[in-house]
């Protein structure tokens, strides 16, 4: 069995919106009340932070210090991490191991981002310079024609169709019309994707194969995720829930020097097998999952790097509706970052959160029946960082 | 058209390249020590770490290795060239290039399709690109 050491004892989410109209600093405050006020505490019990976001989206510089102060979480000691989409998953690999090492037994990890803070020409020049900005910027690449690249091969070489695309997002749709915390809560239909419809335009072309629909809505939000050593965590806790494996992996960001893309992206399999590995557990034992489907493409891909399906084969799992509520392996049911909106800083801390009320039974309509273990893939860049993390009761 | 596109950072590791753009040659590196061929141009050899690289013409031919037609959000030095398609060519050397890709409206690329180099000055900054099209 593995060990009970570190648990996530706090949760907290702000509502995921566009055009967040206050500071950082009240947007991260939303989460943190939340989190602080979930796991009983107050800052006095905190015995250091750490603060997650892209910093390309701020205008604040070397935001910890900042926020710290804000959130009255001085003089303790208070960290910066940053792995773009990625970070606050990162940021409770880190928590989790500095109480593992002893070296602060309550740590909370606080992700943000407001994406409205800079206006878009900036944002996406910005976003631009996070590709090799060598080799890869000066020929027009941007985020979606990355995942495009990627859905080209992988749709060519798997069978994978244009239509299966369109099932996950109204996938994600039947679950982000329950979630009041997404920016999108509309459910979203086969009409929808029909060019004939001028409103609803999930048809639009983006990057080919890749239309509107397609990809996830920035939205402005904060998550925050308080974790506890074994002690703190049962004496603070009725309900722990405990961080059974993580997993990382890197990736090359010039796309030149990527494994074969039919195969998806390599990352999240070398991640999910670490994880797995120190949880003691297969794939077949994970009862519910959040995965980064930044672009409809990326669920399916994670199928198949989480190994919830063969590779080549997690079209199937979309096709027979297994990955519903109500399916052998729910995915998504919070509407993932398609409905939900994508914050990066906060996006890995907001799954957490999910896959946290899910074991803890407090997923209101949302909740899958009374799952053990639970699974959070976050993946910052194009596949850049690939994060994995196993909770169970 | 006055598109005003994103230039390159040039530095000393990838400045010949540029420059050898500007003479209608698309150059990869090669390593006197292991003969590793490889793209992007680097100081060291990724396998031996040797410095003893050289500067080698890549044939200029080439198949699609994925390809995207950017029609929406593109950035704002791309803009006015939507809409334009980005592809990753595997050259007949076994290297993977970045480039983008020339077709008409009536010859959809596809993937594994035959590609030739061919060059683009772009007014603005001289900088000249490296400019795929279907044979
Ligand atoms: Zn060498």
């Amino acid at each position: 069995m593995p060990s009970k050491d570190v648990a996530i004892i706090g949760v907290g989410q702000s509502n995921f919106v566009r055009g967040y109209e206050g500071s950082i600093k009240e947007l991260a405050f939303e989460a943190f009340r939340e989190a602080m006020q979930n796991a009983k505490i107050t800052q006095k019990d905190v015995d250091a932070s750490i603060f997650c976001s892209a910093p390309e989206y701020d205008k604040q510089r070397s935001p910890a210090g900042v926020m710290a102060e804000y959130m009255g979480l001085i003089p303790q000691p208070t960290f910066y991490l940053e792995s773009v989409c990625s970070s606050s998953s990162m940021g409770v690999k880190v928590a989790y191991s500095m109480i593992k090492a002893g070296l602060h037994d309550l740590v909370v990890v606080l992700g943000f981002q407001k994406m409205s803070e800079i206006t878009s020409a900036e944002s996406q020049e910005r976003m631009g310079r996070g590709a090799d900005i060598q080799w890869e910027s000066p020929f027009g690449t941007m985020m979606p024609g990355y995942y495009a690249l990627y859905a080209q091969a992988y749709m060519a070489a798997n069978g994978l169709t244009l239509d299966d695309l369109m099932n996950v997002r109204i996938k994600s749709g039947t679950y982000g019309q329950i979630n009041e915390r997404a920016v999108y809560q509309r459910g979203v239909t086969e009409a929808d994707f029909d060019p004939a419809n001028e409103k609803a335009r999930m048809w639009g072309p983006v990057a080919s194969p890749l239309r509107v629909g397609d990809c996830c809505a920035n939205a402005d939000g904060s998550s925050c995720i308080i974790l506890a050593g074994a002690d703190r965590a049962k004496a603070l806790c009725d309900k722990p829930v405990w961080v059974m494996g993580i997993g990382a992996a890197s990736a090359s960001v010039n796309m030149v020097g990527r494994p074969d893309f039919a195969k998806g992206m390599q990352g999240p399999h070398i991640a999910s097998a670490e994880a797995y590995k120190m949880a003691g557990i297969t794939a077949a034992d994970i009862d519910v999952a959040e995965v980064h489907d930044c672009f409809t493409i990326a669920e399916i891909m994670a199928y198949e790097g989480l190994g919830f399906a063969p590779i080549g084969d997690g079209k199937q799992l979309i096709r027979e509706k297994a990955t519903y509520k109500e399916g052998r392996i729910p995915v998504n049911v919070d509407g993932g970052l398609l409905s939900k909106g994508h914050p990066v800083g906060a996006t890995g801390g907001s799954q957490i959160r999910t896959i946290v009320l899910q074991l803890r039974g407090e997923a209101g309509p949302m909740q899958v029946k009374d799952p053990e273990i639970g699974l959070v893939h976050n993946v910052g860049g194009v596949g850049l960082y690939s994060n994995v993390t196993i909770l169970g009761r | 058209m006055d598109v005003n596109r994103t230039v390159p950072f040039v530095d000393w590791d990838s400045a010949p390249f540029w420059e050898k753009l500007k003479e209608g040659k698309f150059m990869l590196m090669e390593c006197s020590e292991c003969h590793h061929v490889f793209f992007p141009a680097r100081i060291i050899c990724p396998e031996c770490w040797s410095s003893a690289l050289v500067w080698r013409e890549a044939s200029g031919n080439g198949v699609i290795y994925s390809f995207t037609t950017v029609e929406a959000g593109a950035t704002a030095a791309f803009e006015l060239l939507t809409p334009y398609t980005i592809a990753l060519i595997t050259l007949e050397e076994g290297c993977r290039v970045f480039g983008m890709l020339r077709h008409g409206a009536e010859r959809t690329p596809a993937i594994g399709a035959q590609v030739r180099c061919d060059f683009e000055i772009d007014s603005n900054s001289g900088f000249v690109f490296p400019v795929f099209g279907l044979v």
